[in-house]
């Protein structure tokens, strides 16, 4: 905050802001920022299981870096995103604009039944996922046994990215359909008018005008897909718990973060690997931003 | 507004006092909180109904494991709501349990009597480190080849006397009987049943901060030798035994044997064999035959997957009252009664079989060739604190490649364990 003079900050502080603010500062702080400060100590103190404990700036880093599992679990992960955010995105922008083009009563319904998966929470999702993969007693397990091993297993560390892509899909792009179309619902018609006006036919009005118009959205959704999509967690655990040992424990990286604090009680390298994740997280965000302009309010 | 203050200070005040007076009364019992998984919830029960002297708080929590250890070490760090006996299903657990942060439980040398600690047998020298025990043993996973006495006689098979027999065995079924299997060695099954009885050096502590890790010793490549060509011809599952699509096999009667832990007859095979909808019924049908034995051993030894212990705080209250609750939990003769797995105790041990000789569901008294089994837990393994590393490790690696290139699944098996025993606090020598 840029400095004030003092009678100005303190009708600031009873200015009816704060009021509003205030409930939200409090949980900010007490569940967001206390424990992100406690998390950052806790990076920086080393647990050994004989000895006692101390402090170093690099030992948990280096310990979670070297780490055998980590590649495994960050190319998983990555291959999830590839997969993942090009297909949402795919889905979401043809849908919402095909939506936005007809806009019928079966537009409307479409709409609905799209976001009705996303209803469904993440450990239900997974669990339904778990049996829809499960050749014994999927609806489509006719279908799947013509993929399993000798086991009779369809899971595998393989597939999973792509069952979980598919899946994460299903379940994320009926709430970006509402937001992308209102985007699109939002753009004045007579732009689009004259642009028809001009000879645009509807895959200009698309190209030329839509799409960048909603530039920012498209910003937005990856910089949540990705924050997201690096910490996938509770769909891998539930169906990796579910379907014992076709999948690692370890899968995605935020596993490997709770497997550090479960199942090694070492809170140090579980926080290193925390911040280290928020690091890519928010580089990322950077960079979209700064690509796409997101901020700026110029051309719009 | 002000007037109302000293009001609300009254009912505070009177509160507390309540709060005092309650506790000065509850302070002539004792009181404990236990925690325990669902099995454990009855026998627990009966001893709360059967001592009203002491005040328990029984808590059934998620026995999966990792999950007793993660919420203990939150409990020590928060210092508060510490269990004062908890049972851990995966008793490898104690060995995190024990180590820094977390130094959960007290060492009971000297707060059980030593006959009673002398009826476990060798069973609690995997809690023991310096001399001091931290565990009384619940019951004992001890494997032995079970069997499907009705069908290996309608196709005429030999029960095998060793491992080479049993991959003989693999390759007949294989041929003769697709579909079929002997058995499954995902995770701890393949782990601790196979790699376990050979005495393969993965989780072989010699101390809290010493183990022997060698994947390429002869004890564990003679495992591959036969674990590989039967993964690869398909008589052994690489499934979860409780995956549903392995319980399906099982239910139609696919599976016609399994080197499997003593309560693989009881939890697994006839709760998945009885239930509605099956069209196999395997009453009367499963045997324990003893294990093979290893080409080169002399000994059948035996692997142990599974098998539960009690662990006591050191920060308890109550020791005394939370000592005598986990030795009523295994070596009470009252508590045979409700003990649904084979008790680690020895004296029980022999109750608990007696009851299970009369058991129909069985082709034959199981009880003579658990019993030797016991005995010949092949003492190589130790309780660690890697281990959930490790089998998640054996998944990646044996049963992921297994079939295909054992000797590099085994090396990095080898590897990625020795990484992840380091990274617990171990030297790791091979």
């Amino acid at each position: 905050m840029p400095s004030q003079s003092s009678s100005r900050s303190s009708r600031r502080w009873r200015s009816p802001g704060w009021f509003f603010v205030a409930p939200y500062l409090v949980i900010l702080i007490a569940f967001g920022i206390a424990p992100a400060i406690y998390g950052l100590y806790q990076t920086f103190e080393v647990t050994s299981p004989v000895g006692a404990p101390y402090l170093s700036l690099t030992k948990n880093f280096a310990d979670v870096l070297k780490d055998y599992r980590l590649p495994t679990a960050s190319w998983n992960v990555v291959k999830y995103l590839l997969i993942w955010l090009p297909l949402m995105l795919l889905v979401v922008f043809a849908l919402a604009l095909a939506m936005d083009a007809k806009r019928t009563r079966f537009a409307a319904i479409t709409r609905f039944v799209t976001y009705v998966p996303g209803a469904v929470t993440g450990s239900a999702a997974a669990l339904l996922w778990l049996f829809m993969s499960s050749p014994a007693v999927s609806p489509i397990g006719a279908i799947l046994r013509h993929f399993v091993d000798k086991s009779g297993s369809f899971l595998s560390d393989q597939n999973f990215a792509l069952i979980l892509a598919v899946m994460g899909t299903a379940s994320g792009a009926g709430g970006w359909i509402v937001v992308v179309y209102g985007a699109l619902v939002a753009i004045p018609q007579e732009l689009i008018e004259s642009a028809v006006l001009d000879g645009a036919n509807a895959w200009d009005t698309v190209w030329h005008i839509k799409l960048p118009m909603i530039r920012s959205y498209i910003a937005f959704i990856l910089i949540v897909s990705i924050a997201q999509g690096f910490q996938l967690f509770v769909e891998p655990t539930v169906i990796s718990q579910g379907a014992g040992g076709q999948v690692s424990r370890t899968w995605s990286i935020n596993q490997l973060v709770f497997s550090y604090a479960t199942d090694q009680s070492n809170y140090g390298r579980a926080s290193a690997l925390a911040i280290l994740l928020l690091v890519v997280c928010v580089a990322l965000a950077v960079f979209i931003i700064t690509r796409t302009r997101f901020y700026s309010t110029e051309e719009r | 507004m002000y007037g109302r203050i000293p009001a609300v200070t009254a009912v505070a005040a009177s509160l507390v006092t309540l709060c005092f007076a309650q506790a000065a009364l509850a302070a002539d019992k004792p009181s404990i909180t236990v925690w325990v998984d669902t099995n454990r919830q009855i026998p627990a029960q009966a001893y709360k109904d059967a001592h009203p002297e002491v005040d328990i708080t029984i808590d059934v929590i998620d026995g999966s494991q990792g999950s007793n250890t993660s919420k203990i070490a939150l409990a020590e760090k928060a210092n508060s709501g510490i269990p004062d006996v908890v049972f851990l299903g995966s008793p490898d657990e104690i060995s995190t349990l024990a180590a820094n942060p977390i130094n959960y439980p007290v060492a009971l040398n000297d707060l059980v009597p030593k006959d009673i600690l002398a009826g476990f047998g060798t069973t609690l020298a995997r809690c023991t480190y310096d001399g001091k025990t931290y565990c009384l043993g619940n019951d004992t996973g001890q494997t032995v080849f079970w069997y499907n006495k009705a069908q290996f006689a309608a196709w005429n098979y030999a029960v095998p006397k060793t491992f080479d027999e049993f991959k003989a065995l693999g390759d007949k079924l294989a041929k003769e009987h697709p579909g079929y299997n002997l058995g499954t060695v995902n995770g701890r099954y393949g782990v601790d049943a196979f790699f376990g009885s050979s005495g393969c050096p993965i989780i072989d502590p010699s101390s809290p901060t010493d183990v022997k890790i060698n994947t390429t010793d002869p004890k564990c490549t003679r495992v591959g030798d036969v674990m590989g060509p039967m993964i690869a011809n398909g008589s052994l599952s690489t499934l979860d035994l409780f995956d549903k699509n392995y319980t399906t096999q099982v239910a139609a009667g696919k599976v016609i044997g399994m080197i499997g832990a003593s309560w693989v007859a009881d939890f697994a095979f006839k709760p998945m064999t009885t239930d509605a909808g099956t069209d196999f019924d395997a009453k009367g049908k499963f045997a324990a035959a003893p294990m093979p034995t290893w080409s080169g051993e002399t000994t059948n030894w035996s692997g142990a997957v599974g098998g539960g212990i009690w662990a006591v705080s050191n920060k308890s209250k109550n020791t005394d009252a939370a000592v005598k609750f986990a030795i009523a939990m295994t070596a009470a003769p009252e508590v045979v009664k409700t003990q649904t797995t084979y008790p680690a105790f020895g004296p029980n041990a022999q109750v608990w079989l007696k009851a299970k000789s009369s058991d129909p569901w069985y082709a034959e008294d199981p009880g003579p060739v658990l019993t030797d089994a016991a005995a010949k837990v092949n003492p190589a393994d130790g309780y660690v604190r890697y281990q959930t590393q490790e089998i998640d490790s054996f998944n990646q690696t044996v049963i992921a490649n297994g079939a295909t290139d054992m000797a590099g699944a085994l090396k990095a098996w080898g590897d990625q364990t020795s990484q992840a025993a380091q990274a617990a606090g171990y030297d790791v020598s091979q």
